[in-house]
């Protein structure tokens, strides 16, 4: 439970040098090893997070208990919580669509071009179960840091976005690069100007 | 004479910390207060970024996260000289404040409390009440103390995002601009934790409370009515008075608190001078209150796990190089220990109350020196000299329009530090910025004020201090010593075996 155990997360890069249980960050392996698997043949189950949400601790234990099957996602990760990118249920999402974008804190924009928000590019229920049954960092404007991927935390630095050319870098998981350029400079034309002007809440 | 020596391993909830214990014929003559555990998280700091600070740092504790993040801001908003406007402190201001809540009711109900249903007393008359209200899982003040302590916390979700690991707080201020509906549900909820604290915990409203200046007055409240009586804190006092708690765990009496939290310019807080409980920086020793000075503090080493030419620095020059298993008998823990001008000091709700000149506490301390119920009694009714500033606040942030941030021009080389009142005391982060990087960060948390091993003088800290001559029943369970770790808040829920009987 939590990013330490599945993939070693801040201590991964420290001193101590620590791993997950059956994942260094990226490559399998770990402290038990790839092979690793339980008397009932399943392997270690992680349910990453800093923290891990309690909802899917509670979730994954009950189902568990319950003899009800956990179906595995990438990282061994269960696709029932990790299977939607955070940024789905942001309530910036409409700015995210026309590429409204924040540049400065408070600016109540989308928080991926410019403010390092790791939203659409990594899996987490943050914005579909909520914290603490009210909000999620991203609705309040601070970027998603990505602390469910395996190398969190990253070594570049938080809230800036890396990018080409004010092109991220990294773009939403699966798209291809040349449309999402097109497509993004469309949707920025096509912004209604009710977005540009902040009149529509977040 | 008979001498035992027992390791107690304090585990769970946030660290890892173990009490070595020597005694002669039932009183403890010798403690080693033993941090087991090293993460490195400041040496991880080196290198990165200077904001990566409010990503990190917060997650040095699942409990006191919102301080660490308000720390590592501030030592930031000092590095690069900006000056935060009044919305941003007053919205610091709540999150933090509604963080000391809820700790200090959960450590006082959750955390200390069951300690007080211990087998050894199940003879005391007040043992069955005690059971009724504390038993694990089921008591009634502990079921209560779940639901609303939980609930409260929604307010730093709505403000921050989440609870605990946001990053919401930033140089030059704070990334959200509250609606007002936001505000209007903070103040819901915290109306709704008002009333059920002085239903429960207090048996009385904030002002009655608030009212009491002495043990002359506190015995009267207690005969005043059944509802002060039969409240948590009523119930507190007499059991703990019956268990003689108001005679063990005195430390150096000398207290360290970083004051605060930081007032807007333009604030009725503090206009009727309810600002009694909060304390401004300063020291407590034998000599009264002293303000503080943040260049005499410095972490010694001399019985920790760390290696340096020095036995002492300044935090801004702190380094921190563990030792590859050539240490002598002299080092025992993974805590450095924090000294102000040389001296240990003790920090928390207690320290708060007492540089405040809180005059109930301020009392007792001059007449008789800290105890294990002065420091819970602190910690019990610190909430209720919180509470209707965090209100104040809150309606203030929706009729002072103004920025929650500022910008402000980074600077590639500088130093800062932030010190923040945190549940457990006065945390410290001390900063320093070359070309654009990390090239120190050092922590001093409240635990490691409290929890912080012998000197080079041989000085023990506060809770060794408070341990040694406590009288224990049980040597093979030893729950008096116990009670005395609990008092200081440890952020650990203890359990005792026996390793060497």
């Amino acid at each position: 439970m939590g990013t330490c155990a599945s993939f070693g997360g801040i201590g991964a890069d420290s001193d101590i040098m620590a791993s997950g249980l059956q994942f260094t960050k990226w490559e399998m392996g770990g402290l038990l090893g790839q092979d690793f698997r339980t008397p009932n043949g399943l392997p270690v189950i992680n349910l990453p997070g800093c923290p891990c949400h309690c909802e899917v601790v509670v979730g994954a234990l009950s189902a568990i208990a319950a003899d009800m099957p956990l179906d595995l996602g990438h990282y061994n990760t269960p696709v029932n919580w990790y299977g939607v990118m955070v940024h789905q249920g942001c309530t910036r999402n409409e700015y995210h669509e026309y590429r409204v974008e924040e540049k400065r804190f408070g600016e109540r924009g989308c928080l991926f071009f410019y403010m390092g928000c790791h939203g659409p590019l990594v899996t987490g229920p943050c914005n579909k179960v909520l914290w603490n049954r009210r909000s999620s960092k991203t609705r309040v404007g601070v970027p998603c840091f990505g602390c469910t991927r395996p190398d969190f935390p990253q070594q570049y630095p938080f809230f800036e976005t890396r990018n080409i050319e004010g092109i991220p870098i990294e773009l939403p998981d699966g798209v291809s690069r040349a449309h999402y350029m097109a497509y993004k400079g469309m949707a920025a034309a096509a912004a209604p100007k009710r977005l540009i002007k902040r009149e529509t809440g977040i | 004479m008979k001498k035992t020596r027992k390791v107690i391993p304090l585990n769970r909830v946030e660290g890892d910390l173990e009490l070595h214990l020597e005694m002669d014929d039932h009183v403890v003559t010798q403690v080693r207060s033993v941090g087991t555990m090293y993460r490195g998280i400041e040496n991880l700091m080196i290198g990165r970024g200077p904001m990566d600070s409010l990503v990190i740092t917060p997650r040095i504790c699942g409990i006191c996260t919102t301080a660490h993040l308000n720390a590592a801001a501030k030592a930031l908003d000092m590095a690069y000289g900006v000056d935060i406007p009044d919305n941003a402190k007053r919205l610091r201001n709540v999150t933090l404040m509604v963080e000391q809540l809820q700790n200090d009711v959960r450590h006082a109900v959750l955390l200390f409390m069951p300690d007080l249903i211990h087998t050894s007393y199940t003879h005391q008359p007040l043992f069955s009440e005690a059971f009724r209200r504390y038993a694990v899982l089921k008591g009634e003040a502990t079921l209560q103390t779940v639901q609303e302590t939980k609930r409260l916390l929604e307010i730093i979700a709505i403000l921050g995002g989440q609870w605990p690991h946001s990053s919401f707080m930033v140089p030059g201020g704070v990334v959200t601009v509250p609606a007002d509906s936001d505000i209007i549900h903070c103040r819901h909820i915290l109306l709704n934790f008002r009333k059920w604290y002085e239903d429960r915990i207090l048996g009385c409203a904030l002002e009655r409370l608030n009212g009491i200046c002495s043990w002359q007055d506190l015995d009267a409240w207690l005969d005043e009515s059944p509802d002060h009586h039969d409240s948590e804190l009523g119930f507190f006092i007499r059991y703990a008075r019956a268990l003689g708690l108001d005679r063990v765990g005195r430390a150096h009496d000398t207290f360290i608190s970083c004051g605060g939290p930081d007032l807007p310019k333009d604030t009725a807080v503090g206009r009727q001078g309810e600002l009694r409980g909060f304390a401004f920086a300063g020291f407590y020793s034998g000599q009264g209150v002293k303000p503080l000075d943040p260049h005499i503090i410095r972490e010694d080493i001399s019985s920790s796990f760390f290696k340096d030419e020095q036995p002492d620095r300044h935090p801004f020059e702190g380094r921190t190089v563990p030792l590859d298993g050539e240490g002598d008998d002299k080092k025992y823990t993974w805590a450095k220990a924090p000294r102000y001008g040389g001296q240990p000091a003790e920090t928390g709700p207690l320290a708060d109350m007492v540089i405040s000149g809180h005059p109930l506490f301020v009392e007792t301390l001059e007449a008789s020196g800290a105890s294990v119920l002065l420091r819970q009694m602190a910690r019990l009714i610190r909430p209720a000299m919180l509470l209707p500033a965090i209100d104040q606040w809150l309606s203030e942030m929706v009729s002072c329009k103004g920025p929650f941030y500022k910008d402000y021009t980074k600077k590639v080389t500088s130093q800062g530090y932030g010190f923040i009142t945190a549940p457990r005391g006065f945390l410290g982060h001390w900063l320093k910025i070359e070309n654009g990087h990390i090239v120190n960060y050092q922590v001093i948390t409240p635990t490691a004020w409290n929890a912080s091993p012998t000197d080079a003088n041989g000085v023990r800290g506060p809770w060794e201090e408070a341990i040694v001559g406590t009288s224990v029943r049980d040597t093979g369970d030893p729950i008096e010593v116990e009670h005395v770790v609990r008092s200081f808040d440890p952020c650990l829920v203890c359990t005792v075996h026996v390793i060497d009987p």
